[in-house]
């Protein structure tokens, strides 16, 4: 079995060991390393769009880093029992037409005794700022 | 048996984030902009969708006018996960548009710290709203 530690029952390191990964795995900006993290039969909510499986998630993936332009995420641990984590996240990216935005989300995260993610809920709410205003540079 | 508890405080087990959950449904269902914020502190940060609230007085404001715009609004919170001081729930909620009469339904995401008293000093949330028939009311 392919597994992805750290495994779960989370304990405060290694729940933030988890969110550490995600956060630099998703800054790859590469849908196929992302989706690694994923069991294959995962199930996502991501906004409005319901996403199932693995290649879902890297079509999903390639379309979002195809319009999110200089993409650049945080995450923070929100908290955490057993096998589901909880998370907060801010990315900043620019449209096709130069428009930057910082979007604001909560995702919940479910793992696979195997470490890799099963079920991923995400909400995402985005603001338009100016370029001046970014905080996620470099 | 339902708990209606709003008092309940942290350092949260199972079983008491369930019944502060619950508890917090059924009071932010009353619709009473007045009676919801008392579950938040006096200070409390609340980041909805983008947008910061704080205090007690800021966020009671945001609700009223929130329910003079979103009509017969009900919600569902479910746990999804705690630890001692914060709580995070996945959320329903649906509503009618007072203008418009299109009835929505809101999905979304909260996470919420609360201090020693067992009250909300900071509450995030995310959420999309889907329009739906009158019809396909669920909540």
């Amino acid at each position: 079995m392919q597994t992805k530690p750290p495994l779960p029952p989370f304990t405060a390191e290694s729940a933030m060991q988890k969110v550490q990964a995600a956060e630099d795995a998703w800054n790859t900006k590469d849908p196929i390393k992302v989706s690694l993290a994923y069991t294959e039969d995962t199930r996502w909510r991501n906004r409005a769009d319901f996403i199932n499986g693995r290649e879902e998630v890297q079509q999903f993936l390639t379309r979002k880093w195809n319009r999110e332009l200089e993409y650049k995420l945080k995450k923070e641990l929100w908290a955490y029992t057993g096998n589901r984590i909880a998370v907060t996240f801010r990315y900043e990216w620019h449209d096709g037409s130069g428009q930057w935005f910082r979007s604001y989300g909560n995702e919940l995260w479910e793992f696979a005794e195997s470490g890799l993610m099963q079920r991923r809920i995400a909400s995402i709410n985005d603001v338009p700022i100016y370029e001046s205003d970014r905080e996620l540079v470099g | 048996m339902k708990t209606s508890q709003p008092t309940l405080k942290p350092l949260f087990t199972e079983d008491t984030a369930i019944a502060k959950i619950q508890a917090i449904q059924d009071l932010w269902n009353s619709r009473d902009a007045s009676k919801m914020v008392t579950t938040f502190d006096g200070e409390a940060k609340v980041f909805n969708r983008g947008n910061l609230i704080e205090g007690c007085s800021s966020i009671q404001s945001f609700l009223e006018l929130r329910f003079n715009k979103a009509l017969h609004c009900t919600m569902t919170i479910d746990l999804w996960t705690f630890s001692d001081f914060r709580i995070s729930a996945s959320f329903l909620s649906e509503w009618q548009d007072a203008i418009r009469g299109q009835w929505y339904r809101s999905e979304g995401n909260m996470q919420m710290c609360f201090n020693e008293q067992g009250l909300i000093e900071k509450l995030s949330v995310s959420a999309f709203d889907a329009r739906i028939q009158a019809d396909e009311r669920e909540i």
